[in-house]
């Protein structure tokens, strides 16, 4: 596994700050949630980034966690769009995103 | 709830020193019987005779009928709401209900939806029918293993048009909705009472 030089951000850190941006990025996301009591983050080096969760995954890479709000669409589909963004953003980033599982936590009803 | 899980924390906090201290003194009093502990005398060092006198008279008022009788017995009422929060704090589940869209097997991770979430789109969806005038929160029951479950949905229409088109709007707007979702909907449409009769009766 990676580690990062001194001072640096972790590879976790960095990879979930890339998921939170890429997931927002996504037509159909409106926000990321952090969960029950706040505690759905990776947290490390003093900086937070919500709404995801990265762990060193047995295999080598990571398997990345979301809590998603979205707007009223489809979700398997958007779901499938933004696994695909997520994959292609950490790959891009040298990054190995090996799962990406989705938790819709909640959806609002406003326009696109 | 999340406050009454972290005051039931609390609560079994202290009982629990409560009674890790009682048990200290009831073992210092047992070995007071076999060893002398000098002063160090468990109810001295509690001052049981003290708050015996003190607690005496007040538990004496307590056996007659007053003024004390009640308010005592309205700080039972109060103990047992207290006590049933608590064991709701205790024994409530912490875990969310979602719902498993995919589970993942494939290695590329699974979908989940809270229970909320779905009942926030369906009802999003049957407020948009042909003919739907208001929509009760629909009700959202999940099987226990998460993967299936169904969802109870009301909803209320005007005179026009007849029932039949509503029902059928409200299905076309919500099958789609439920159906990839592995859910089966149970949705019925009610004629909605006029404002009159409704605060008539």
């Amino acid at each position: 596994m990676e580690r990062p030089a001194h001072g640096e951000p972790s590879p976790r850190l960095v990879l979930a700050a890339l998921v939170h941006d890429t997931a927002l990025a996504v037509d159909g996301v409106v926000a990321l949630d952090t969960g029950p009591g706040g505690l759905f983050v990776t947290a490390g080096g003093g900086e937070r980034v919500p709404g995801v969760r990265c762990l060193a995954a047995p295999e080598g890479g990571y398997d990345v966690s979301l809590r998603l709000v979205c707007r009223l669409v489809p979700l398997p589909a958007l779901a499938e769009r933004v696994r695909a963004a997520v994959v292609t953003a950490a790959t891009s980033a040298g990054l190995n995103a090996e799962t990406v599982t989705i938790t819709v936590a909640d959806v609002v009803d406003e326009p696109a | 709830m999340l406050l009454l899980k972290v005051l039931a924390r609390l609560v079994e906090l202290l009982l629990m020193a409560a009674i890790a201290l009682i048990g200290l003194g009831v073992g210092l009093y047992c070995f007071s019987l076999l060893i002398s502990l000098g002063s160090a005398r468990p109810d001295r060092l509690l001052h049981l005779p003290v708050v015996r006198a003190r607690v005496g008279h007040f538990l004496a008022q307590l056996a007659a009928p007053g003024p004390t009788a009640t308010l005592a017995m309205l700080g039972g009422v109060a103990a047992v709401v207290v006590g049933l929060g608590l064991l709701a704090g205790v024994l409530g589940s912490r875990r969310e209900r979602l719902l498993q869209v995919e589970d993942g097997v494939e290695g590329s991770g699974g979908l989940y939806a809270r229970q909320r979430t779905i009942s926030q789109m369906v009802r999003a969806e049957t407020a948009l029918a042909l003919g739907v005038t208001a929509v009760k929160r629909p009700k959202v029951r999940l099987a226990r293993s998460g993967r299936n479950g169904h969802v109870k949905v009301l909803a209320h229409r005007g005179a026009d048009p007849d029932p039949g088109t509503v029902d059928s709007a409200v299905h076309d707007r919500v099958d789609p909705v439920l159906e990839p979702l592995g859910l089966r909907g149970e949705i019925r449409v009610r004629l909605e009472e006029p404002r009159a009769a409704k605060d008539a009766s």
